[in-house]
């Protein structure tokens, strides 16, 4: 180890100038330009000319290094790039995740008042470069930081960390505090009463509002009598508000009458209940047990009929069941249209086929199964041979293999007589 | 021989149960600074394209997602030495890692530099008793290995088989489902001092955290700073630290040497804080911006201002030039290597094949160091730098976290320890339970 000189002391400025000054940098050595000047020659110049005069131009006191400070600095720069880190690593008390907790020096004692005012450069850009605190106050720097957490901060640390007592924490217990004081709020009944009133209150005064009402009910393009039973079926008392209305309970009871098909009920604007009601259209009138019976398409009931003769272009069905079959019954019609004039009506037998019934009394018993092709036969025989014009009370077609004709008695008696006489 | 290392089968289980958790910390107790990690080990974890972590190297699987340094207080050597001092700076490190990574860590791996270690080459051998290699058979082949009495107070850190030969083929390393009739093995055993380990032990516990594992810094610093050509072909880490320099010595992928060396960084800043009279801090942070152990005539003229906080001007205001510094640093960085070249040769360091060194380590960054290195060790020297991990800050990438890093990859990836293996069931305890229970698991 070479002996270590004892550092000289030169009187301010006196010391040569070995890294700044103009002329080609030594390999490895940043070029100093101590003024800041960005024009290098220039500040050359006046650098040769009188450095020291400059210097304390620029503010510099004496005693202070222009070379060395602006040395160090600008090998803090060169080097700043390659070793930060490992600079923040040797400064004692740094830890990654301790940013906020700067390095410090060792305290730095105040020079006394007999030494010429000079700052420690080295130091202070060493410490200017370490991560400062954001806290706007610089504690007392003779007190040492320890950044070693206390043993209760550590465990409550870890603890704060632990996911369930966390969730417990920040999710459980808000919870809780906010369901036990909900608790001791409702426990109260007449306080429970109260607030339900109030609140039932509020949505009796917002729902009640003139806006909101409804005052008249128009069912159009409907006869008087089904007007008047759709506002006997509405039954409402108005003006009511729209929101205490049920409109699809009301549509079912305008839907329950027998002669509406379909109800749409609507609020329109004006506080009025628009019904649009689709009536249904009366096919067939049917004879049964208890009366006469207005009935649609489908075989739904429409309404009671007082007479036959009020409705006289409809067909007449009768007999148990044949409001179920009306579909059958208006096909049948339809292809018994030649004899419309003759075709009093039809019945079904049984619950179960149909008889075609003509005037005279005549009578055409259709099968169970397939009446339509038996029913056309008995009009091909009756087109070909006239048959129905015939003394025949009854046409049975019941078998389609078997077609059974019934004769009436006279005609049964001249038909013996006859065969009698050729014998 | 003797116990089945109790000990280390429960840190085993319990590695096993912090993998099962998912989460790990890392801690590396050394002389100048406290590292802590927290691995998060995830087997689908793929780190992005480009970011320079391979996957084959061992570095894919887990990833860290916390990091704290701190400097090491109460440590010397490697070794504690105020024990609530070192305390307080593992909690500052493992709370600061915690808070980065939002989770608490509650399994710790740790590795440590000092102790003293010693490493021992043990062989065995084994007829089979089959003609193919069977699990128990290893077991059987690693409990036949003589060992060397290592004296009273001294633990086992690891016992790695690193070779395996069966009949006269040598080099196998995996001879399972292998056919032959004599199994031969070598395998590497390294102890420490057991009150060194069991000091860090009582230090973590004071922690509140479990230990899963324990490894030796020279084992797993070269596991990052290696690569793999070197770890295969015969290489030495030599990981400078601040108060112990660790050797280990790689070939054929497995430790095959190491010791460690109580001298470091911090007895050059020592060497400095006495030369020039200046205070540990300052000496610290005049070596590190000034140091080196090349002088060129350049460094006769920068001058280092020293500066001091005795109030006295003429003391404060004193320079020194860098060649002085040089002067004060070379020495003792050459004593240091001279002593890694001493422990080398003592190795057989020279019969590798390849005799690459690699030097990492905090210290390792000392500019000029591998220029001196060539001459004293050797002239295949380079620095070496962790390998690169998913998540690791760039504050830790330096070779300074060489170790940190290694033993992540120990933690995700072990390599089989002698107590891995069962042992064979004639040398366990007659305990007739649990020898049937362990009949009934091999036949049924």
């Amino acid at each position: 180890m070479p002996p270590i000189e004892p550092p000289l002391r030169r009187p301010p400025g006196s010391r040569p100038s070995l890294r700044a000054g103009p002329g080609p940098a030594l390999p490895g050595s940043p070029r100093i330009n101590p003024f800041g000047a960005e024009d290098y020659t220039r500040a050359a110049e006046i650098h040769s000319a009188d450095p020291h005069r400059q210097a304390r131009a620029a503010g510099h006191r004496p005693g202070q290094s222009t070379y060395a400070t602006g040395s160090a600095q600008n090998r803090d720069a060169a080097f700043a790039s390659e070793i930060a880190w490992d600079r923040r690593a040797y400064a004692p008390g740094w830890s990654l995740g301790h940013r906020l907790a700067p390095a410090r020096a060792t305290p730095q004692r105040a020079a006394p008042r007999s030494a010429p005012p000079a700052r420690d450069t080295a130091h202070d850009t060493a410490r200017d470069t370490a991560p400062r605190s954001f806290w706007p106050f610089r504690r007392a720097a003779a007190v040492a930081h320890d950044p070693a957490p206390s043993r209760l901060a550590y465990r409550l640390n870890r603890m704060w960390l632990t996911p369930a007592f966390r969730r417990s924490l920040t999710v459980g217990s808000p919870i809780a505090l906010i369901g036990f004081c909900i608790g001791l709020i409702a426990a109260d009944p007449a306080r429970r009463a109260y607030m339900v009133e109030t609140v039932e209150g509020w949505h009796a005064a917002l729902i009640d509002r003139a806006e909101f009402q409804v005052g008249t009910v128009s069912v159009p393009d409907v006869s008087p009598e089904l007007r008047a039973m759709v506002m006997e079926r509405l039954d409402l008392s108005l003006p009511l508000s729209s929101f205490r209305m049920d409109l699809e309970a009301l549509r079912a009871s305008v839907e329950a009458i027998d002669a509406v098909r379909t109800a749409d009920l609507r609020i329109a604007s004006g506080g009025d209940l628009l019904v649009t009601i689709v009536e249904r259209k009366p096919a067939v009138v049917w004879r049964s047990r208890t009366g006469l019976e207005l009935l649609d398409a489908e075989g739904h009931r429409i309404a009671r009929l007082a007479a036959r003769h009020a409705v006289t272009d409809l067909l007449l069905v009768a007999g148990d069941g044949a409001s179920d079959h009306v579909a059958e019954a208006l096909e049948l019609a339809a292809v018994a249209k030649p004899l419309q004039s003759r075709l009093r009506g039809l019945v079904r037998v049984g619950e179960r086929r149909w008889d075609l019934v003509l005037d005279r009394d005549q009578r055409i018993m259709l099968p169970e199964i397939d009446p339509m092709p038996a029913l056309e036969r008995a009009l091909a025989l009756d087109r070909a041979q006239d048959l129905l014009a015939r003394d025949v009370t009854h046409v049975d077609l019941r078998h389609p293999a078997r077609p059974v004709l019934r004769l009436s008695e006279g005609a049964l008696d001249t038909l013996y007589s006859i065969r009698q006489s050729a014998e | 021989m003797i116990d089945p290392y109790k000990a280390q089968r429960a840190m085993r289980n319990m590695r096993r149960a912090a993998m099962q958790r998912g989460v790990i910390g890392i801690l590396d107790v050394g002389t100048f600074k406290i590292a802590a990690l927290v691995l998060k080990l995830d087997p689908s974890a793929t780190p992005a394209q480009g970011s320079g972590v391979g996957q084959l190297a061992g570095q894919a699987g887990f990833r860290v997602i916390g990091a704290g340094t701190t400097r090491s207080r109460g440590v010397r050597f490697g070794e504690i030495a105020a024990m609530s001092e070192t305390e307080r700076a593992v909690r500052t490190a493992l709370q600061a890692a915690q808070k980065m990574a939002q989770t608490r860590v509650d399994h710790v791996i740790l590795c440590m530099a000092g102790g003293s270690v010693r490493s021992y080459g043990l062989a065995g051998e084994v007829e089979l008793e089959d003609t193919t290699v069977a699990e128990d058979d290893i077991g059987r082949v690693l409990a036949a290995c003589e060992v060397p009495d290592f004296g009273e107070g001294r633990d086992v850190l690891h016992a790695q088989p690193v070779n395996f030969a069966l009949d006269h083929r040598s080099g196998l390393s995996d001879p399972r489902g292998q056919t032959g009739s004599r199994l031969a093995c070598d395998m590497h055993l390294l102890t420490v001092d057991t009150s060194v380990v069991s000091n860090l032990v009582q230090c973590l516990r004071r922690c509140d955290v479990e230990l899963a594992g324990v490894a030796s810094a020279a084992y797993v610093s070269g596991k990052a700073a290696l690569v793999e050509d070197e770890q295969e072909l015969g290489a030495a880490c030599i990981d400078i630290g601040g108060g112990a320099t660790a050797v280990s010595v790689f070939i054929k992928k497995h430790m095959i040497y190491a010791d460690g060396i109580r001298l470091g960084g911090d007895h050059v800043t020592n060497d400095i804080s006495k030369g020039l009279q200046v205070d540990f801090a300052t000496a610290e942070r005049i070596k590190t911006f000034h140091g080196g152990v090349q002088a060129t005539s350049m460094d006769d003229r920068e001058l280092i201002e020293i500066g001091g906080n005795s109030g006295d001007w003429d003391k404060d205001r004193r320079t020194v030039s860098r060649s002085e510094l040089i002067g004060i640093m070379r020495p003792r960085v050459e004593e240091i290597l001279e002593e890694v070249r001493a422990r080398l040769d003592a190795a057989g360091f020279d019969h590798l094949p390849s005799q690459q060194i690699v030097l990492t380590g905090g210290a390792s960054q000392t500019p000029g160091l591998d220029g001196l290195a060539a001459r004293i060790l050797g002239p295949q020297v380079r620095m070496g730098r962790p390998l690169r991990v998913y998540g690791l800050p760039q504050a830790a990438t330096g070779p300074a976290f060489s170790a940190s890093v290694g033993l992540c990859l120990f933690a995700a990836y072990p390599q089989d320890e002698w107590w891995d293996f069962d042992a064979p069931a004639d040398r366990y305890p007659a305990r007739s339970l649990r020898r049937a229970l362990r009949w009934f698991r091999d036949n049924w």
